[in-house]
Parts: C-alpha cells; structure tokens; sequence
C-alpha cells in the first residue's frame, strides 16, 4: 500500500488527493480482481489501476493534454549528457527530478524508484515498450541536465525548465 | 564494445534488462575502461540518490491512521463480497476467496502472512542478498560456469530440491556482502542465474511464522525469502516472479521434511 501511495503522490503532489486516489485504487482493484492474473506483479497491476484512475481524475479537471510536440522540443534539448557534480545529495536529486517534465519523471520513477521492468511499464502505461525506453533514456539525461545546474551553480528557479516554451 | 556502445546500454545494464552475452560484452568494457567504470558508478548513484529520497522522504510516506482505516475497510468489503457470493454457487464462493487472497496480497504484498519483526528483516536482508545476488553472482558467472558439475553432491544437497532437467547448480561457497556471510548456492536455468542465499536466522527476526514466503522486487531481481529451521533463505532471480516463488516454494517445503 505504501507503494502505491508513493507513486500516488509522485503524481498527484498533494496528500489528500493522493489519499483519495489511493483508496480509488484499490476499492477498483477489488471490483476487477478478475483482471488480474494469479503470478504477475500484483504491484504492477495496482499501478496500472492508479494510472487509470489518475487519468480519470486529470479528465473531469481538463488538464490531460497532449505531449508529442513537447516530446520533440525536448528530443532537440537533450543532446548530450552533463557531467554532474562530484558529490549529490537525496534532495538534489528530488529536487531536479520534480523539474523534469512529468511524462519522463514518471518513467523514471517507476524504473528506478518502484523497480519495475520496462515491460510492466510499457503495460502500466499502456504504451509500447520502444517508448518507454525512450522516454527513459530522456528522461534520465534530463535529470542529469538539471543535476548539472548544481554543478554551475545556477538555483532551479532561476533556470528556465527543459522544454518550456518562451 | 567501445564507449559510445556502453552508454547507450549501461542503464539497460543497471535495469538487469540485457540478455547474458550482452553483459558479458559489458563486463569486458568495464575491465579495460576506467571512463565508463566512472559512469556507470555516476549513473548507479543518481538512482539510489532518487530511489533513496522517494523511499525515505516524509512526504512520500503513507499516513499510518489513513492506512489503517482503507485496510478496515477494504476486509469490510471483501468481506461482503465473499459473504454475498458465497450462497450463490461453489464457484463463485472460490471467486469470493480470490477477492480476499489478491486483496490480502495487496495490502501485504507477500504469499502467507510473515509477522511484522519477520517482515522487516526479511526486507532488509533481502536488499542485502538481491546486493550479493549482482556482486557476486552475476559479476564473477563465467568463472562459475567453468566449475560447473564440479559441486560436490552434499554441498549442493540443500538446493537439490529445485534441481530440474533444465537446471544445474554451478558454484556453493560462503562470501561476504555488506558485513553479511551469506552461504550462496549458485544455479542456472536456461539463461537465468539464480542465486539461493541462506543465513542463519540468529533470533533477530523476531516471532513469525516459518515457511510465509515474501516476494518482492528488488534492485531489478525477484527476491523470494522465507524462514524455515532457523535459517533465512532468499532465492533471487531474475525469473518472472511466479516461477521464483515457485521454486521458493519447492525449497520451504523440502526444507519442512529434511532433505
């Protein structure tokens, strides 16, 4: 459950929202547990409800949009990889990967935080897994754009975000 | 290999989601290339550094009152789905139990129910063998697999039980991972290195019950762990985890019976 939480409020920056959707998912994978397959990743399947019922949620507030034109400013962005500074801290890494557009943080997150592998991710999502290795691989080179900040020592606020539009 | 190659698949690498030769292909690269050794170690860092902050950060962390109260009411409900099913049909009634087993899983996230002291440990422990798993294992399996067939029976006669026609016990020694002596048994199924990792259980793990099996997903391998006999035993892999439970499965029950 903890899991499932963390990724909640990955998504959502707000506990009660996050608390709410928590609880979504799993009243929802109670209703469907005919969806699941005995001996797959059940913590797979219950994130994949969560995505879902974000979804959702994003919906009713209008706020899904399209990102493929974002996808192929930031492809243009990140062509090279930075070094970063010799020693990082927890929150340094937080901090610039908060500022990595949502569609590759939450890759990023669930490859490298929650462990999943990029073929649960690709069913999570719903997208194919040519996409989820390439979003991650830009997502990580985004990260490591923002931890280079540090290293230049720019703050994040006063640096443009990747892929932000003038 | 040459470094423009290593870059592109050292995350693929660090995910364990290269096939065997590939790997190899890695590790030859990384002996001779101190530049790569360096990246790799850089790229291993911000991953523990993110994974370390969403996992140990307050934020992130679920409010125990409001896990309590949606883990009342989720057994509420699934009781009340199995007591409503259960008059209608025996199928259904069997539908009923699966509602209470994949909520019970969901909400503990293991195949039996370890106590919270046992649970703890277990994770913690398993960190450490999925560690031991990639340092050892995974890191020295050409120099294994050149001793393969040469484990002497009674050495390899705990993990007997698991032994298929499609695997083979390649190495048993006792190695060190984090302070931690554990005794890793070493096999090979088809192209999947498994690792079976006892240490003993030395009362640290609190009561629980023996034979509960945990699974998780840990550093990118299935870590299947359980406590039988006053020894802890973790088999990773990077099997689905149906099949490293099963074979966790097969090693508590043997282990129940002497083998």
């Amino acid at each position: 459950m903890a899991d499932v939480f963390r990724f909640a409020m990955w998504l959502t920056r707000d506990r009660t929202v996050a608390e709410d959707l928590t609880q979504e998912t799993f009243e929802q994978a109670l209703k469907s547990f005919r969806s699941y397959e005995l001996g797959t990743n059940c913590k797979a399947w219950l994130i994949k409800i969560l995505y879902h019922q974000n979804g959702k949620r994003l919906r009713k507030m209008n706020r899904l949009r399209l990102v493929e034109d974002l996808e192929e400013m930031i492809a243009e962005t990140v062509a090279f990889v930075p070094s970063v500074p010799q020693r990082i801290t927890e929150t340094e890494v937080l901090d610039a990967l908060r500022i990595v557009p949502k569609q590759y943080s939450q890759i990023v997150v669930l490859a490298d935080v929650e462990d999943f592998s990029y073929k649960e991710i690709a069913r999570i999502l719903g997208i194919p897994m040519g996409t989820v290795m390439s979003r991650l691989h830009r997502g990580r080179k985004l990260l490591r754009v923002e931890l280079a900040a540090y290293a230049r020592g720019f703050g994040f606020e006063e640096r443009k975000k990747v892929g932000e539009r003038k | 290999m040459n470094c423009k190659d290593f870059s592109e698949l050292a995350d693929s690498y660090l995910s364990d989601e290269l096939a065997v030769e590939s790997n190899h292909e890695i590790f030859a690269h990384l002996e001779s290339c101190a530049a790569c050794r360096n990246e790799l170690s850089v790229r291993r860092e911000i991953r523990e550094k993110a994974r370390g902050a969403m996992r140990l950060d307050g934020e992130f962390g679920i409010d125990p009152v409001f896990a309590g109260r949606l883990r009342a009411r989720l057994a509420d409900s699934a009781a009340r789905d199995a007591g409503w099913l259960g008059w209608r049909s025996a199928g259904l009634a069997f539908a009923s139990m699966l509602v209470v087993a994949v909520v019970g899983f969901a909400l503990f996230g293991s195949f039996g129910n370890p106590s919270d002291g046992l649970r703890a440990y277990l994770v913690e422990k398993s960190r450490q063998a999925a560690g031991d798993h990639h340092y050892c294992a995974l890191d020295k399996i050409a120099r294994w697999e050149s001793n393969a067939g040469k484990v002497q029976p009674e050495k390899a006669a705990f993990v007997r039980p698991i032994e298929q026609p499609d695997t083979e016990v390649l190495e048993v020694h006792d190695c060190v991972f984090e302070g931690v002596v554990f005794r890793h048994y070493i096999l090979r199924r088809g192209k999947a290195i498994i690792s079976v990792q006892q240490i003993p259980d030395e009362g640290k793990s609190g009561i629980g019950a023996d034979n509960a099996i945990l699974s998780e997903r840990e550093s990118g391998v299935q870590v299947a762990s359980f406590r039988n006999r006053g020894q802890l035993v973790f088999v990773v892999s990077d099997l689905s985890e149906s099949e490293n439970l099963g074979m966790a499965r097969i090693l508590s029950d043997s282990v129940k019976s002497p083998v």
